[in-house]
């Protein structure tokens, strides 16, 4: 780090606030957020294979949303909850990431 | 002579060898603006010192057409030669080579020149550039991986084990510099991934470059990975130079002492600390008051830049500094430079290296991020290490000193051999503001103007616990010194502390947090 161009930002403690340079990391972290049960995000790379759900279908917990492929290995994502299919935000051998929201409840 | 011929004919076989993979394949090594395997050795290694050993060395693969393939050296270049005077092991491969693939009988010359420098006590140099397990070898190129991977891990803490990523390094072959000690990178030369950007687009549809992936930049800054960053090839060997000329070749030795210099006189240590808690500084200006001609080694450089670490002489000998910066997220600790001080303070305890800890912290960064990633376990690992080392430890109390991190930065409690105070040094439970917000609650709160009580009772609480004398006043401070002294000091402790004993229970081995 060159003396030249640091820019020093307020950093805030129960302590008190120093002033100092905040790494990227910081500055890029996440607020978190408590998860809300009826967003169904992937766990895990893979691609999806099948839906076997409709919007507006009402399913019971533990029935199969939709099927995918994941690290050579074909799997199921099941319902964690009852309830009726608001959106389905994926398609039949769409590639998904991890993190991204397949299916939506009312 | 008689063995004239024989003469001719041993440099005929050599000189095939010796051209790689051909001119084609150099000219293309060159292009990328990469010196072969063999310049590299003799970039790092003392002029005229390398000895190449098994140059003919053959594989034996036979399928998928590869009985008719002439693999000069099996695509790597092992030897030993000489680094500052002193030997060293060194493999380097080839990547005009076959793509410098790695198959049974190049993994065999590499697990062989591991076991010459395990068993001659001496460092070993591992240079990267390799496209990879050679499929066609099968089964075979893996056996091979996993015994250098087991080489690697009987070495560790044995002898100093430096990786050097000069091309791909992807798959498998990255376990080998993860097991070593110091990992150095190449800005646009090196990568290393365990799955690359084509399975990465192919499972995920994300496009990413290999240095986007793994190049120097997010190995140094992101992950963690690698220690050392460098612009091109000579600036990077340079530092594996300077890096050899500081520890020692074995954990039986000390490292080199050499001549005693002062410091520079432009750095004045007693005007670098601001008198304000709050305000920053460098504290790597601080080391270089204290270290023999100014000169400072950091390891690590661009990584949780919250912590410093890194070697510098002290009156001709070696030692590991570890220091809080507060010129970077005010010097916290957190998982990131948690990870790196305690990783450090076991290589200098592993290689007989004296640490010096200058400590300016306010605590532990708080947020939920933090305690979902392990905060627990990551900051434990300092306590750990600390608690462990039995080389001698010195600590100077620069300014904060504050709860958690005040115990973790080798306090007396964790067995430091010597703790010094700066006369400003705030040592206390937390900080005067925190502190005074909980002791004092029921006063502010029902205060007339609890605004005014409240400055009145952080007032209070500085003048009575945030400085040395409560901390000296129990001798968990030995000293409180002026900071003219601070060098003074710190010699004076390496003497004393030369010939330190401190036995540990007997064990296999201990367990500490990962």
């Amino acid at each position: 780090m060159s003396k030249e161009n640091i820019i020093l930002e307020d950093f805030h403690t129960i302590d008190g606030t120093y002033s100092t340079t905040l790494t990227e990391k910081f500055k890029q972290r996440k607020g978190w957020e408590r998860p809300n049960p009826k967003e169904i995000y992937s766990y895990i790379p893979g691609t999806i294979t099948s839906i076997e759900v409709k919007v507006g279908q009402k399913v019971e917990k533990g029935e199969t949303l939709l099927t995918f492929n994941a690290m050579k290995m074909s799997n199921t994502y099941g319902s964690p909850i009852s309830g009726t299919v608001a959106k389905i935000y994926v398609e039949a051998g769409q590639a998904v990431a991890k993190g991204i929201m397949l299916v939506e409840f009312e | 002579m008689a063995n004239d011929n024989k003469i001719v004919d041993l440099q005929k076989r050599k000189d095939s060898v010796m051209c790689g993979g051909g001119a084609a394949a150099i000219e293309k090594q060159k292009a990328m603006g990469k010196l072969t395997a063999r310049e590299r050795i003799d970039a790092i290694l003392d002029k005229g010192s390398f000895h190449e050993y098994d140059i003919f060395v053959k594989h034996s693969a036979t399928e998928f057409g590869m009985q008719s393939k002439e693999l000069a050296g099996d695509g790597v270049v092992i030897g030993t030669g000489t680094v500052n005077g002193k030997p060293i092991a060194i493999y380097a491969q080839d990547f005009t080579v076959f793509g410098g693939s790695l198959g049974l009988s190049h993994a065999r010359k590499i697990t062989k020149v591991m076991d010459y420098a395990l068993n001659m006590r001496i460092p070993l140099i591992g240079i990267n550039d390799s496209g990879g397990a050679r499929i066609q070898e099968g089964v075979n190129a893996l056996a091979g991986y996993g015994e250098i991977f087991f080489r690697n891990t009987m070495a560790s803490g044995v002898i100093p084990q430096i990786s050097v990523i000069l091309g791909p390094c992807a798959g498998g072959a990255v376990y080998s510099p993860a097991l070593t000690d110091y990992v150095f990178m190449v800005d646009g030369t090196s990568k290393m991934f365990i799955t690359g950007p084509e399975v990465i687009k192919t499972v995920l549809g994300e496009e990413i470059t290999m240095e986007e992936l793994g190049g120097a930049k997010v190995h140094c800054q992101k992950t963690g990975n690698a220690h050392f960053f460098a612009n091109n090839e000579a600036e990077c060997f340079e530092q594996i130079r300077t890096l050899l000329s500081l520890v020692p070749e074995n954990n039986s030795k000390k490292a080199d002492t050499v001549k005693t210099v002062e410091p520079k006189k432009e750095f004045k240590i007693e005007a670098i600390v601001p008198d304000d808690p709050t305000k920053p500084y460098d504290v790597r200006d601080v080391i270089k008051s204290i270290t023999d001609d100014s000169q400072f080694f950091e390891v690590m450089e661009k990584f949780a830049g919250n912590i410093v670490i890194g070697y510098g002489r002290v009156d001709g000998q070696t030692v590991g500094f570890v220091a809080n910066q507060p010129l970077v997220m005010a010097g916290v600790l957190d998982c990131d430079s948690s990870d790196k001080a305690a990783r450090f303070i076991r290589y200098c305890d592993s290689f007989n290296i004296p640490i010096v800890t200058l400590e300016d912290l306010p605590g532990y960064l708080p947020g939920v991020d933090q305690e979902h990633a392990g905060v627990i376990r990551h900051g434990a690992k300092i306590l750990y290490a600390y608690s462990e080392a039995t080389v001698p430890r010195i600590t100077v109390i620069l300014r904060k000193a504050y709860g958690g991190g005040y115990i973790a930065m080798n306090s007396r409690h964790l067995q430091a051999d010597f703790v010094f105070a700066w006369p400003g040094a705030e040592i206390a439970v937390m900080g005067p503001e925190g502190a005074a917000n909980i002791i004092f609650r029921k006063d502010i709160t029902e205060a007339a103007d609890p605004a005014a009580m409240r400055q009145e009772k952080i007032a209070e609480y500085k003048e009575k616990f945030a400085n040395p004398y409560v901390a000296a006043a129990k001798g968990y401070v030995d000293a409180v010194i002026d900071p003219k002294e601070t060098r003074e000091y710190i010699i004076h402790s390496l003497k004393v502390t030369a010939n330190k004993v401190a036995d540990r229970p007997v064990k296999k081995h201990g367990l500490p947090p990962f």
